[in-house]
């Protein structure tokens, strides 16, 4: 077992394995534990640093710190500058997600078929049998009745009332017990984030995990990837400590995340007129609740409920998000004694949100520093989708015994109240006008049939570079509907297994191939 | 420019009689920290934000002065009017000082306990090393 974090001695650091996995999130640790478990010995590399539940921050401040990508301050270029969200932190964004577990849907599997060439009759099985067993794993389970907490049930009667599907949400949680601190980490260490399970296990199956660990470059040599080398870096103080050079025998796994895994392959040196194309996302923005009684939505689960109504037509998910104190401040308009006496309701606000399915494509590039640099903007399209769900959140709200409504929209009255819904139709089409975020995001390495539109094959194989294996969602060339994080780690597990089972093919045709140490540590 | 910073951050969040403000929360240390351990374009984007404040009371309330010279009564109006300004550049900006002073003011204990949420714990600032 051998972890090994930021250092600074003045030495190069090299190791060789089998597998080099960059990442350690749902993609990664997905693959890695794979792996691991097929007898390759793996060397997991991730940028941040490795906190257990003991170590996490209790304030936004702390978790923009120490948990989120950048500070979670890169935004979207475009007409509107939108936070793009995602962690830096061994785990991965499952860190500080909700850890929501849901099923690839059929339908996505022949989109991929049907768009993309991904013409595998069997995929949508072999991923969902890998599913089965993650979420046997990883507990995946209903948020209790008793840990919903009032945001999340008043989200149930609201939906309810407005007559449309809606359930408590499946996660990967054991026993939740409603902390309403998903965004910090879950210090009661029930979710399940892959810092808590399948890391360690990579650890004690051998495997070594290098964190505060950037990768700067992936070794490209004659057609294969060899390794990868970066330098480390301090999580708190941002110092720079010793090169690594982590080499790998048979295959390196990107899984840096879809904004990061395309800039890595950018500053590599490969070249694909595909590469970096084909961002996508489910912008998310919501609408406040304000009630008579208190919500306090800090209570309970961070995210209990959702409906999948609107997910076909006109493209939405709903949900339910427990926003820390912190983020209702700046977020809500206006500043002064006016925000003061705005705030003063926090406890009797709920905030209930959408994702849009958007058919927006966007870009990634790598940028100074080899900070991802992120075009993307939504058109018309996606905005009266948008625009569409504001209304549907708020009449959701109403529904649920609001006296009010907060839409969050410029140019639309702060609050509204249950007979001012209409206010909501003359809402602009302008993404300046709304406040959102990216959260779930796919593409900009994305695999497909064609190597002019495709960075790697049906198999997630970069192009070219056969023993390059693409594991996280940039590979990923739609966008779902649904929450990526179960979709992410069924397809990554899938291609871990598909090496080892075309390993054990090689294997078998000569089986005189000389065996090797599993690690040399030089 | 810290002082410029939270001057401008400052009048955001001010006292009121229900809930302390931003100036009576550890402001300056939350903003040191985010000029030394933030990335550069989030400091930067603050003190952006900050000289715009600054100079905006001639376009906010007609006023030709600078912020910090304005009254609290006309400074609470350009921190309002600023922060809902129909130039959208300049509406982030305001949210990027509005987002650096709620990081302080949000995880202050008089604040949540004024509100009557319970207070965070502490941030442990450690991580495995081994």
């Amino acid at each position: 077992m051998t972890h090994l974090a930021f250092q600074k001695s003045g030495r190069t650091l090299e190791i060789d394995a089998d597998v080099v996995v960059v990442g350690s999130g749902a993609g990664g640790a997905a693959a890695a534990v794979t792996l691991a478990r097929g007898g390759h010995s793996v060397i997991v590399v991730e940028a941040g640093p490795w906190l257990d539940p003991e170590h996490y921050p209790g304030s936004c401040a702390g978790a923009m710190k120490w948990l989120f990508d950048d500070w979670g301050v890169q935004v979207t270029r475009g007409r509107a500058l939108w936070p793009v969200v995602q962690a830096r932190a061994v785990g991965g964004t499952t860190v500080i997600n909700s850890a929501i577990c849901v099923r690839t849907p059929g339908d996505i599997f022949m989109s991929w078929r049907t768009e993309h060439g991904i013409d595998d009759a069997q995929l949508a099985d072999r991923v969902w049998r890998h599913q089965d067993q993650i979420e046997k794993e990883l507990s995946a389970e209903l948020v209790p009745k008793t840990s919903l907490g009032r945001s999340n049930e008043l989200a149930i009667l609201g939906a309810e009332r407005r007559g449309f599907e809606g359930h408590v949400m499946r996660r990967y949680a054991e026993g939740c017990q409603g902390q309403g601190q998903c965004l910090q980490g879950c210090r009661a260490g029930r979710k399940q984030s892959t810092n808590l399970n399948y890391i360690p296990e990579v650890l004690e199956r051998g495997g070594t995990v290098v964190s505060c660990a950037p990768v700067k470059r992936v070794l490209l040599e004659n057609g294969r990837a060899t390794g990868v080398v970066g330098r480390f870096r301090h999580p708190g103080t941002k110092a720079v400590g010793d090169r690594y050079v982590l080499r790998a025998r048979r295959a390196v796994f990107l899984a840096a995340s879809a904004t990061h895994t395309p800039a890595l392959l950018e500053r590599s040196g490969y070249r694909s007129p595909a590469l970096g194309q084909h961002f996508r996302s489910h912008p998310g923005t919501g609408v406040f609740g304000l009630y008579d009684d208190p919500v306090d939505m800090q209570i309970g689960a961070t995210q209990g409920w959702a409906s999948m109504a609107y997910r076909e037509n006109p493209g939405l998910k709903l949900e339910t998000l427990a926003l820390p104190l912190e983020m209702v401040a700046s977020r809500l308009a206006g500043g002064g004694t006016q925000l003061m006496e705005r705030l003063t309701n926090f406890r009797h606000l709920s905030f209930w949100i959408q994702a849009v399915r958007a058919e927006a494509s966007g870009t990634v590039r790598n940028g100074f520093g080899g900070r991802p640099v992120v075009r993307y903007q939504l058109g018309p399209v996606d905005m009266q989708k948008m625009k569409t769900g504001i209304r549907i959140l708020a009449e959701m709200q109403f529904a649920a015994g609001a006296k009010k409504v907060w839409p969050g929209v410029f140019g639309l009255p702060f609050e509204i109240g249950p007979d001012e819904l209409g206010v909501l139709d003359q809402a602009p089409l302008d993404p300046r006008a709304y406040t959102a975020i990216l959260s779930h995001l796919f593409g900009g390495a994305v695999m497909g049939s064609d190597p002019k539109r495709a960075v790697c094959d049906t198999r997630a194989r970069v192009y070219g570079v056969p023993n390059l294996v693409i594991a996280d969602a940039s590979a990923i060339p739609t966008t779902l509907g649904v929450n990526p994080q179960h979709t992410i780690m069924g397809l990554a597990q899938l291609r871990a297994e598909e090496l080892l089972n075309e390993e054990s093919r090689a294997h078998l045709e000569t089986p005189a191939r000389a065996s090797r140490p599993k690690h040399e540590v030089r | 420019m810290q002082w410029l910073v939270k001057r401008a951050a400052l009048a955001f969040y001010p006292r009121t009689v229900a809930l302390p403000g931003a100036g009576d929360c550890a402001l300056d240390e939350q903003l040191l920290q985010l000029r030394k351990e933030g990335p550069p374009i989030l400091w930067l984007s603050l003190v952006f934000g900050a000289v715009l404040f600054m100079l905006t009371p001639l376009f906010t309330l007609g006023v030709p002065l600078p912020a910090f010279l304005l009254p609290p009564s006309w400074l609470d109006k350009h921190a309002s009017r600023l922060s809902t300004t129909r130039f959208y550049l300049l509406r982030q900006a305001m949210l990027g000082l509005k987002f650096a002073a709620s990081l302080a003011w949000g995880r202050d204990a008089e604040v949540r306990r004024a509100l009557g949420i319970a207070p965070y714990a502490e941030d442990p600032e450690r991580f495995r090393t081994t």
